[in-house]
């Protein structure tokens, strides 16, 4: 990939930071500093916002509740065949 | 309750039957919430917490006391949703190369095929179970469970700073591995 200077950071710097970017995590200074960099470097926008909705994807794994008689059966299938 | 746990694996590890009846009550709710999120439906998840604490029961004298108890039978969880994942998928594990992660994950290329695969549920369990029990640890955490990573560090014995560098990689190696997932169908 070409790397570009925008906003004062590298491309490679940009991609250091984004995980900080992502989870809001960025003090003042730097997140001027990769926001004014996306605004002009379209790959590292679009890598942004792949990752982004990369990580989105994994945090909407809803977390669910056994029924309690499935549990109920688990937890004896699994006595049966204690050896 | 974490130290009551910890006591009973030890006390299974030691060939308690009963004891390791009431680890297996006690904690089933969370290792089926657990297994769930990593596996396609609920049969699936069945069967992949059956053989979890058959292998608990089976390795619970390896089970040397450091970490808790929890974490423990966690990873015995990961371990056997992963070699579901293989079985039913047929393909072998696959660990991916440390160097260049950003362009593996699509960085200055087609980030956006990781995108839109993460959105299909099993595409993404498949990239996940392919990754390192560091990495599937260090995501499920703090992305699926919510965990801050000063508190991830806490469990894993590593500084909150550490636990970031490693979710960041891990996450890159996720994307990496759902675009591969991409080429291959």
């Amino acid at each position: 990939m070409t790397e570009r200077l925008e906003g004062g950071l590298w491309c490679h710097d940009v991609l250091s930071l984004l995980d900080q970017y992502i989870d809001g995590q960025l003090a003042a200074g730097d997140l001027a500093a990769v926001q004014a960099h996306v605004r002009v470097c379209e790959q590292c926008a679009r890598f942004g916002g792949a990752y982004g909705r990369v990580v989105a994807a994994v945090r909407r794994g809803e977390a669910t509740e056994p029924a309690p008689e499935q549990l109920q059966r688990l937890t004896a299938r699994v006595l049966e065949r204690l050896e | 309750v974490s130290e009551r746990e910890h006591d009973l694996l030890r006390a299974a590890g030691r060939g308690d039957r009963q004891v390791f009846e009431g680890l297996v009550t006690a904690t089933a709710p969370r290792v089926w919430r657990l297994v769930r999120r990593l596996t396609p439906d609920d049969r699936v998840a069945e069967d992949v917490v059956q053989e979890t604490y058959l292998n608990a029961w089976r390795s619970a004298s390896t089970f040397t006391g450091e970490g808790s108890a929890m974490g423990w039978l966690y990873g015995v969880a990961r371990h056997q949703a992963a070699r579901s994942w293989r079985r039913r998928s047929g393909e072998p594990a696959r660990s991916e190369s440390l160097d260049d992660l950003g362009q593996l994950a699509g960085w200055g290329q087609d980030p956006e095929q990781a995108a839109s695969r993460a959105e299909d549920r099993d595409a993404l369990l498949a990239a996940l179970a392919s990754l390192s029990d560091p990495d599937q640890e260090v995501i499920i955490h703090c992305d699926l469970e919510g965990m801050s990573a000063g508190d991830v560090g806490e469990l894993a014995g590593l500084t909150a700073n550490a636990v970031r560098v490693r979710l960041h990689r891990a996450r890159l190696r996720l994307m990496a591995a759902l675009r591969e997932g991409g080429r291959d169908d």
